[in-house]
């Protein structure tokens, strides 16, 4: 189950990598982000790459410890995208929630909650690295509103999570007694 | 001919105490009030590296406090 999700996150992450690759060399062609084509380049190439490793390691199985180092690479690499694009005033802020969206579903709230912790130590880093200078309380309030939608996320996963649960075991339950009429081991009802 | 009734079962001495229940409480008001004050007057982003072990105490004691006010424990 586990490797069919990775599977499927490297496919999405392809698209995500071409469609941000697009937006910003569109951006960096407009002089519209601060960005040298040369980090564009080693961006995508350690997108790419990273994208390669993991599919290699998904031939063989899925490690338990995949689904962590996938998330916490994805979303450093977009904090040093962000980084590179004006720091918190960035347009590619709202990439971390795809990752965020597309973790909590797959995985659930623990899932939820450790998108949610990497991103906080990530963009505090991105905070450090290109202060905004000021006051503060608005990227604090990014992050809190970050929090918020995670854990809200990973509470709505996992009651799907139960829900499906349930039904995968009325499925079972199901299918056993239409077996056992068959086979005649249930007395007539009535 | 009197049937002796069987012994009602003791009730379980309960796992927290309203005392321990609201001091949790108590300790999680005080890290949401760290929280906000952090993110209210901090010039210095480091110190948003402590939200997740705020923010995660914070939700832990409320959920203490609510699970005891649900007679869960």
């Amino acid at each position: 189950m586990e490797r069919q999700i990775e599977h499927s996150k490297v496919l999405v992450r392809w698209v995500v990598a071409a469609g941000l690759f697009a937006a910003v060399a569109y951006l960096r062609s407009r002089e519209q982000v601060p960005i040298a084509w040369s980090t564009i380049a080693a961006l995508t190439a350690a997108l790419a790459g990273l994208n390669l490793i993991y599919w290699g390691i998904l031939r063989s199985g899925a490690p338990p410890w995949l689904k962590f180092l996938t998330t916490g690479t994805d979303i450093i690499l977009i904090s040093l995208l962000v980084l590179f694009t004006g720091g918190s005033g960035s347009v590619f802020y709202f990439a971390y929630f795809i990752v965020l969206v597309s973790n909590s579903i797959r995985y659930g709230l623990g899932m939820a909650v450790y998108v949610a912790t990497v991103f906080n130590l990530a963009y505090v880093g991105v905070l450090v690295l290109r202060p905004p200078g000021g006051d503060l309380t608005a990227e604090a309030v990014k992050i809190f509103l970050f929090w918020g939608v995670a854990i809200y996320a990973g509470y709505l996963a996992m009651r799907f999570q139960r829900q499906s649960r349930i039904l995968e075991s009325y499925e079972e339950t199901i299918a056993r007694l239409r077996a056992e009429l068959a086979a005649g081991k249930l007395p007539p009802v009535g | 001919m009197s049937q002796e009734r069987p012994p009602l079962p003791r009730r379980q001495p309960p796992v927290l105490t309203a005392r321990a229940a609201a001091g949790t409480v108590l300790i999680g008001v005080g890290l949401l009030a760290v929280m906000v004050g952090i993110a209210w007057r901090t010039t210095n982003a480091a110190w948003f590296l402590l939200f997740p072990v705020l923010l995660l105490g914070v939700l832990a004691a409320l959920a203490v406090g609510a699970l005891w006010g649900l007679r869960h424990f």
